[in-house]
């Protein structure tokens, strides 16, 4: 397989843009193994994946346990950001479990583009695309944004949070081959432990009911051989409008529509729409709650 | 009066305990195959390749933690301090918080302790642990209603090993010990659901035992402790709970091998003052004076260190042995500055009555037993307080008291009790 690596070190670019569709899943509660050994910053929170003009926009937010009185945040130098997208595994619109629709061969799900996100001691992050396919435009990046923001994520013990947040644009057309659904996921992985990441964030939600919580650590390909469940991984026809399962909006209220019992019960308060108002220009998640007086 | 030390009340060294003992394992659950120098190793490593990297200050820190209580060594705990405020600096941080929170209740810093560990709690309030040195914090200072509050808030999230276990240690203060031990039994049910609990499985069986050994359910009281020597070998909780055991049951030869076997991992003046007061009873009483010389020294020398949980324990030491009693006067006052528990109102009583200042000493048991405590010793105090101050039936009903609820709380007190019992008629 060949795979071009482009590296961009430094690169923040900040490009304003229209409309502010969004998505949301979230994935606030689980990796017992990154919580006993203390590594919140490598825990993910939530992955949004949603199409605005020429762009789709990829976000990931991490470490649900930054103290409210943080008012910036410090990415971990030994930590690997991911984002990964499937060009070409057939989708089937049949979507009987509410997961934006069926995927034919759900082990043979790969990486054809990942974006690979790292930041330096001096906090200059390390940018890189990795393409099974070869191509490079020399344009594969239009926004790139890290940083302490609001959770975008719709839920009592939330509001008025902060998650460290990552958020890429890149050109729609540079991740689209042949098919205009595509499937997305992201992971984490601290330099120092075992496996190829510690955390996994698709469609979420599932993979933090105590029954799946080894779908963190393993590879979609093998969610349903290894663990009898679908593979985590949102499921976006670029071609029709976000609205959740088919990608994630941040507005969508995943977890009215989802109606899981354990959440409904436990995350109170629920409002239907999040705490803080999100941007109309990238990077689209609301400014972070100041910390309280 | 010429009482001995022993039987202090097992279940007060424990709860102290607690705080220490909780804080070992957490931080070093993760990498559970290796030791603690191992681990400082590994985040120096990660330090040196990046000095900005913040986890790795807070695990630093939280290494420094343990090696505190396994050395009994207090520098660890500035160690410590300094390694997780470097990680708060560069990071405002949920471990590092955490972790600074137990370094303060283990230094007896309560007020910045609450502090720190209200804000621990607000980051992850879903989450039990974040909960924990907090109500260590309040329940040792004698907040008995915030640490209500707070264990309270950890049961509604869920009925774990932290929660349940800080339940049964409030329940206990509060006077209840039968809850206290059904709450104990039930947190050591839950030790199997993560690493980290599992990892306080001996600590807890020590609670347990200690609250068996008030109720004086010494075989339950030696099953538990013998619970968590199993678990842990040479855990020396469990090795010192067993001492006081077999010295309560007049064993004092096996007491003092227990302390002997303790003392040569490593010297501790308490464990040294204990060990004397097992020689003393068998007669060995220049042995018994020059361990409790040792002691003194070591606990003036960690006074003048800035210890200030030392107050407390030297201030024991003069009175159990009737010497130093206006020193003794003073630490209970310096004590109860630092923390106002049943325990502290309970030694200033008790060093005010040895003062001869009857008044302030009823006003301080009477403070002491306000939460409702069970506790035989300070029972005794009362017993007798109340006794030379005038109040007959009060002494005779608390004399009842700490013979009924536990008469191996200590054998010379007892049989003063019971004399004195005797003189105050039915």
């Amino acid at each position: 397989m060949n795979r071009m690596i482009v590296s961009a070190l430094g690169l923040v670019l900040m490009i304003s843009v229209g409309r502010v569709p969004a998505a949301l899943g979230s994935d606030h509660d689980d990796t017992p193994l990154l919580r006993t050994l203390n590594r919140h910053d490598a825990r993910l929170t939530d992955l949004h994946a949603f199409v605005t003009g020429e762009d789709l926009v990829l976000s990931l937010c991490s470490n649900p346990a930054i103290p409210a009185t943080a008012t910036s945040y410090r990415f971990p130098s030994d930590v690997t950001f991911d984002f990964h997208i499937d060009y070409d595994s057939e989708i089937r619109p049949e979507d009987p479990d509410m997961l934006g629709g069926t995927i034919v061969d759900p082990t043979g799900i790969r990486e054809d583009i990942t974006y690979r996100v790292r930041f330096n001691p001096d906090q200059s992050p390390t940018l890189q695309v990795i393409r099974a396919d070869g191509q490079y435009d020399g344009t594969w990046l239009t926004g790139f944004y890290a940083g302490l923001r609001d959770d975008p994520f719709i839920r009592g013990p939330r509001i008025g949070r902060n998650v460290a947040a990552i958020v890429l644009r890149v050109p729609l057309a540079s991740v689209i081959k042949n098919q205009s659904t595509i499937l997305i996921w992201a992971t984490s992985k601290v330099d120092t432990l075992e496996g190829p990441f510690q955390d996994l964030d698709g469609r979420s939600l599932r993979s933090q009911e105590p029954g799946f919580l080894e779908m963190n650590a393993m590879h979609p390909s093998e969610h349903l051989a290894k663990m009898g469940v679908k593979p985590d991984v949102i499921i976006y026809d670029t071609s029709k409008p976000v609205l959740f399962p088919n990608g994630r909006a941040f507005k969508d209220d995943v977890v009215d529509m989802t109606a899981i019992p354990r959440i409904m019960e436990t995350d109170q308060p629920f409002p239907s729409a999040n705490d803080s108002k999100f941007l109309e220009v990238f990077p689209y998640l609301a400014a972070p709650n100041p910390p309280p007086q | 009066m010429g009482l001995t030390r022993s039987g202090r009340g097992a279940h007060r060294r424990a709860a102290l305990l607690a705080l220490f003992v909780l804080a070992a394992p957490v931080g070093l659950a993760g990498l559970p195959q290796k030791g603690a120098n191992a681990r400082i190793t590994y985040y120096n490593t990660l330090l040196e390749k990046d000095p900005l990297h913040w986890p790795s200050w807070a695990g630093l820190g939280a290494c420094y933690l343990f090696k505190a209580e396994e050395s009994g060594d207090f520098s660890w705990y500035r160690r410590s301090e300094e390694a997780l405020k470097k990680s708060l600096e560069l990071q405002r941080n949920y471990d590092a918080l955490h972790y600074l929170t137990a370094v303060y209740v283990a230094q007896h810093r309560f007020a910045e302790a609450i502090e720190v560990g209200h804000e621990t709690a607000d980051t992850l309030p879903g989450d039990t642990q974040s909960y924990v040195y907090l109500s260590d914090a309040y329940l040792a200072i004698g907040e008995y209603d915030r640490a209500a509050g707070v264990i309270s808030r950890m049961l509604e999230i869920d009925k774990d090993f932290y929660s349940l276990s800080h339940s049964a240690r409030l329940r206990f203060l509060l006077g209840d010990i039968d809850g206290a031990i059904d709450a104990m039994k039930r947190a050591l049910t839950m030790t199997g659901r993560d690493e980290r609990s599992r990892a306080l499985g001996p600590w807890g069986f020590v609670q347990l035992g200690s609250y068996a050994f008030a109720k004086a359910d010494l075989v339950a009281a030696e099953k538990a402790y013998r619970q968590a020597v199993a678990l842990s070998p040479g855990y020396p909780p469990g090795l010192e709970h067993l001492a006081e055991l077999r010295f309560a049951q007049g064993k004092a030869s096996a007491a003092i091998e227990l302390y002997r076997k303790l003392l040569k991992s490593r010297q501790n003046p308490s464990w040294q003052a204990a060990l004397a007061d097992a020689y003393e009873s068998c007669g060995k009483h220049s042995t018994a004076r020059a361990l409790r010389r040792k002691a003194i020294a070591a606990y003036k020398r960690s006074i003048l260190e800035g210890r200030v949980d030392r107050f407390r324990q030297l201030a024991w030491l003069y009175l159990n042995h009737d010497r130093s009693r206006v020193q003794a006067l003073d630490l209970a006052k310096k004590d109860l500055n630092v923390r106002y528990d049943v325990y502290a109102y309970d030694l200033l009583a008790w060093a005010h009555y040895l003062n001869a200042n009857d008044q302030e000493a009823v006003a301080s048991i009477e403070q002491a037993l306000k939460s409702g405590i069970r506790d035989a010793r300070v029972f005794f105090h009362a017993g007798m307080i109340y006794a030379r101050s005038g109040h007959r039936e009060r002494a005779r009903d608390h004399l009842r008291k700490a013979l009924e609820s536990n008469p191996y709380f200590n054998p010379a007190e007892a049989a003063i009790a019971r004399r004195t019992l005797a003189r105050l008629g039915s």
